[in-house]
């Protein structure tokens, strides 16, 4: 690795944990500023006396100035220490823990489809002929032109009501169980990045396909698969995975909020 | 789904601050950094993407 790469790596970190260090600050801030008093989350429902309200004030460090609250909230993450919920009363990495392992196979089984289908039906589009090239466009400008939601509700009704092929709550006990229940769920997250994929991949394939690289490779009598693996694909792939890298850390947001 | 994503949703209709912000932090941590390795990649399988930015 050249002094340069290390450099660009080193800059790349700095931004990195920058970009984390503002958003940590914008998060805890804006959580600060929403209405409503803590106070009333903490009491659990009862109606808190003074003498109860300053306990829990005190307990939870409210009456400390807001940056103080922040640099406490940032040092016990760094140490691992999440906190605790208010609703409840347990360590959040408690909550959590439970959880991530099916929200991770979601996200993993939508980025396994987006890859396949989305990248799959580009390189169709853009090597086996206009009728294909149309068929794709058609069913890439719908599946764009659905919003998640109404995906979702459409592929419970068909698969989940009228077919009864696919669960439509739960999430199954192991793993084969567990992608069975996911498996409408996935699809539903990765229709409109399918579609997005696929365009982007047929986009980037065609424009390979006119360079003049390709035009020699081809000139020099090299076969066409070759010219496509070689000379296509390869050249290609970095427009892909940019977009489809942006594409799978932004499921990951979606998927949570979804 | 009992997934991430419904315990967020529960945890800020109920104002349990902690659990909004350490999932709200996880979530960009987690787009962030992949984020950062998706440039690094490209940067190994296509070095002339990243000097030309540097020059432009």
């Amino acid at each position: 690795m050249s002094a340069n790469a290390i450099r660009q790596l080193a800059a790349k970190l700095g931004g990195l944990l920058l970009t984390l260090l503002l958003a940590s600050i914008a998060i805890f801030f804006a959580v600060a500023l929403t209405p409503g008093d803590p106070v009333t989350a903490l009491a659990g429902g009862v109606r808190p006396t003074p003498e109860l309200i300053e306990a829990i004030r005190a307990e939870h460090h409210l009456d400390d100035p807001v940056w103080m609250q922040y640099l406490r909230w940032v040092g016990g993450v760094l140490q691992g220490d999440l906190g605790t919920s208010f609703v409840y009363k347990t360590p959040v990495a408690e909550l959590i823990a439970p959880r991530i392992g099916i929200s991770l196979l979601l996200v993993a089984y939508a980025v396994v489809l987006i890859t396949v289908f989305g990248i799959g039906s580009g390189i169709l589009a853009a090597v086996r002929g206009p009728r294909a090239d149309r068929a794709v466009l058609v069913g890439t400008s719908i599946g764009v032109a659905m919003p998640t939601f109404v995906v979702a509700i459409l592929l419970i009704w068909v698969f989940g009501r009228v077919l009864g092929w696919f669960p439509v709550y739960g999430t199954g006990e192991g793993l084969l169980d567990n992608l069975y229940h996911l498996t409408l769920p996935a699809i539903s997250l990765a229709v409109l990045y399918i579609a997005y994929m696929s365009r982007i991949t047929r986009g980037a394939i065609v424009a390979q396909q006119h360079a003049e690289h390709v035009d020699t490779a081809r000139v020099r009598g090299l076969s066409p698969s070759r010219i496509f693996r070689r000379h296509v694909l390869l050249n290609a792939s970095p427009q892909i995975l940019a977009v489809s890298g942006a594409t799978i850390a932004g499921l990951i947001a979606v998927s949570a909020v979804a | 789904m009992g997934g991430i994503g419904s315990l967020l949703t529960e945890a800020a209709a109920r104002k349990d601050l902690p659990v909004v912000q350490v999932l709200s932090l996880l979530l960009v941590t987690v787009f962030v950094v992949l984020n950062a390795v998706v440039d690094v990649v490209i940067a190994i399988i296509d070095p002339d993407s990243v000097k030309s930015r540097r020059s432009a």
